[in-house]
């Protein structure tokens, strides 16, 4: 097995240096990568695979993260009979980019949507591509918001979507688009499935019946949600729910944050303390569906041989620092709930990891879960072997990235992110920024003068040059391709 | 303080008042969390300063024309404080972005609303100016008419808004058209 993954890798590696596009490198490895095995169908069922997606949900607004008022119950659910990753990211805090690499296992700089303007490409390679050929049924339902028309997206048999405001969707009444065909408002684009309105029960509907009709075959579904995003519009059994709780701004944030210096740019246009409870509460409306997922895994047989994947696209900043939104290098912008279920391989459930973890892992996992070899082109590491138990160490140092993205007054910025710091180079506009997140984990005191640091702050800039330089090399075999 | 009311013309007294009661007030909402100051007061230093953004024109407008400005004359002067936060709007995004994706974000987008509101802001204090010139029986010929004039540009920006919205299905100013916009002369 072992051979045959390498020799896969190769393949992928030989075709990529040839010159060959993306796609006939994909083909390649895919065809190299089925072992005799695979190919065959195993004797048995290969795992389901379901990753919900959450836009905007940062990693703390989790009861299972000790929040002092939301109750996710479903999500903690998936913590408690899987693994919650406390430190996962996003290489780049902003939908379109985090999205393609979620779905590329790449860094934006590979994939190539680096903000809301940079098309996606659509020879970029996703992880349904080689789930199809391996045999699964696909769907994508949900979020698509990448630049540029809706693609025909290879790999997925049924591609739910919508183009409505911009690719953002609306908490209500959103018209649906399935396999390229525009539907009007309250046709449902999947037989059987009930279209009642709010965005977040349309998008499950369409999940449950997906599920229902494939329960018999290995299937793979990605259900990207437009909650918690703006306008955190909950639905009604949840609206009002946190009326009365009292939200504890930083100490930094005052409540009309929301208009303050470009703030008021990102529509939230109430006091802060409000959009905090309409956040917590669209999060609440959304954990209630999630749970509706699992529910069905349950009650079809499915959960015990499904990888059931729960992340969101970016975190977001409530007057942290005196900022709203996401973009920036911060903890609260980049930093995400990740968790992750999956009964057959995970030894102990309950497991709260400490490693780091990245979108750019989901697709490796996905691969590495269902049998399939990772090709050479993903720069994530499949979290397999730490869901196993198997390894205990993932990565020491990661880069992120943001591309300017009009008309946001956010710099350009690079950081390398280690266990325990952070080093934040801007391109323009603002000082760097170091910060030693073990002393200072609010990232309040930059220690880029710092003269106790200096031989840090070089050793890290080096290292955050070497990253910069290799991330962005032209694709080959690289050694987390041959790690496993 | 009488220094201040020797030297400014008095039409100019309230604009430029709120302009100072504007800076000092955001001192105070921008750096008062550093020496940990209750929030409430700081949350209060917000709402005066974004009250001056939002209103301050009309108190502005209303001091000129009690001072003897005209309606245009009064205008001018009330758009002082609006002018210079639109200016310091413009040069963040000039700041990323360059001078010329800076001015376009300046034009574009909420601004046109912005202004559409401080003029009605300023018809309301024109309307109010009138009444109390009636009432007071305080002189001069009566300028109902003009206020009418000052509700127009939110009507147009608005309307263009609504009709692109009902005829292409697209917003014109606030996200979409803006971000065409800028895709076209930009990108």
């Amino acid at each position: 097995m072992l051979a045959a993954t390498l020799l896969s890798h190769l393949a992928v590696a030989e075709a990529a240096q040839t010159g060959l596009g993306k796609v006939a490198v994909a083909e390649a490895g895919i065809s190299e990568a089925l072992t005799p095995e695979t190919k065959a169908g195993a004797t048995e069922k290969r795992p389901n695979i379901v990753f919900i997606l959450a836009d905007d949900h940062r990693w703390d607004y989790l009861s299972a993260m000790g929040h002092p008022f939301i109750e996710t119950p479903n999500i903690d659910r998936i913590a408690e009979e899987g693994v919650l990753f406390e430190n996962a990211f996003v290489t780049s805090s902003l939908c379109s980019p985090s999205r393609a690499s979620f779905l590329t296992g790449q860094y934006p700089q590979q994939h190539g949507v680096q903000n809301n303007f940079t098309p996606w490409n659509n020879s970029n390679v996703t992880y349904f591509e080689y789930l199809k050929q391996a045999g699964y049924n696909t769907a994508f339902i949900g979020k698509w918001h990448m630049p540029g028309a809706i693609p025909k997206l290879r790999g997925v048999d049924q591609f739910i979507t919508f183009d409505h405001m911009g690719g953002q969707g609306a908490y209500y009444n959103t018209p649906y688009i399935i396999n390229g065909k525009k539907l009007k408002v309250g046709e449902t684009p999947v037989a059987g499935a009930q279209v009642n309105g709010y965005i977040t029960d349309d998008l499950t509907n369409f999940t449950l019946k997906y599920i229902e009709d494939n329960s018999d075959k290995p299937f793979a579904v990605y259900l990207s949600h437009k909650a918690v995003h703006l306008s955190m519009q909950p639905d009604e059994e949840a609206a009002g729910r946190y009326r009365t709780e009292e939200v504890t701004l930083p100490r930094e944030a005052d409540s009309w944050l929301s208009f303050a210096d470009g703030n008021f740019k990102h529509f939230l246009w109430a006091p802060l303390e409000k959009k905090v409870r309409d956040y917590a509460e669209t999060a609440v409306a959304m954990d209630q569906q999630i749970g509706l997922v699992m529910d069905k895994l349950d009650e079809l047989g499915l959960a015990d041989n499904t990888l059931l994947v729960y992340a969101a696209d970016n975190g977001y900043m409530w007057g942290e620092h005196r900022l709203i939104d996401k973009r920036w290098s911060y903890e609260e912008s980049i930093r995400v709930p990740f968790v992750v279920r999956y009964p057959k391989a995970i030894k102990q459930p309950g497991t709260r990891s400490q490693e780091m973890v990245l979108n750019l892992d989901l697709a490796p996992t996905i691969l590495q879960t269902a049998g399939i070899p990772v090709p050479g082109h993903m720069q994530g590491t499949s979290l397999l072997p730490l869901l196993q138990g198997e390894q205990q160490q993932h990565r020491d140092a990661w880069l992120y990235k943001y591309f300017e993205d009009f008309p946001y007054p956010v710099p350009e910025q690079t950081a390398l992110r280690t266990k325990r710091y952070k080093l934040i180079d801007y391109k323009r506009g603002k000082q760097d920024e170091l910060f030693d997140l073990q002393a200072d984990p609010r990232e309040q005191k930059n220690l880029i003068a710092d003269p106790a640091l200096a031989d840090t702050y070089e050793r890290l800039q080096t290292q955050l040059e070497a990253m910069r330089e290799s991330i962005s090399q032209p694709l080959s075999v690289s050694p987390i391709a041959v790690k496993h | 303080m009488t220094w201040f009311v020797k030297m400014i013309d008095p039409r100019w007294r309230f604009s430029i008042g709120v302009l100072l009661l504007a800076v000092l007030v955001s001192l105070i909402y921008g750096e008062s969390w550093r020496f940990d100051l209750p929030l409430a007061l700081r949350n209060a230093s917000g709402l005066v300063l974004f009250s001056c953004i939002m209103f301050g024109a009309g108190v502005a407008y209303a001091g000129a024309r009690l001072n003897g400005a005209m309606p245009w004359q009064a205008t001018k002067i009330a758009l002082l404080l609006p002018v210079i936060w639109h200016l310091k709007e413009i040069w963040l995004v000039i700041e990323i972005y360059g001078v010329g994706p800076g001015i376009y974000a300046g034009l574009q987008g909420f601004y046109p609303f912005y202004y559409g509101l401080i003029f009605v802001v300023m018809g309301v204090a024109h309307l109010a100016c009138e009444l109390y010139r009636k009432v007071t029986d305080s002189g001069g010929p009566a300028l109902w008419c003009c206020g009418g004039y000052f509700f127009l540009p939110l009507l147009v920006v608005a309307g263009l808004e609504a009709l692109g919205l009902l005829l292409l299905g697209t917003d014109a100013f606030f996200f979409e058209g803006y971000l065409a916009g800028y895709r076209a002369l930009f990108m």
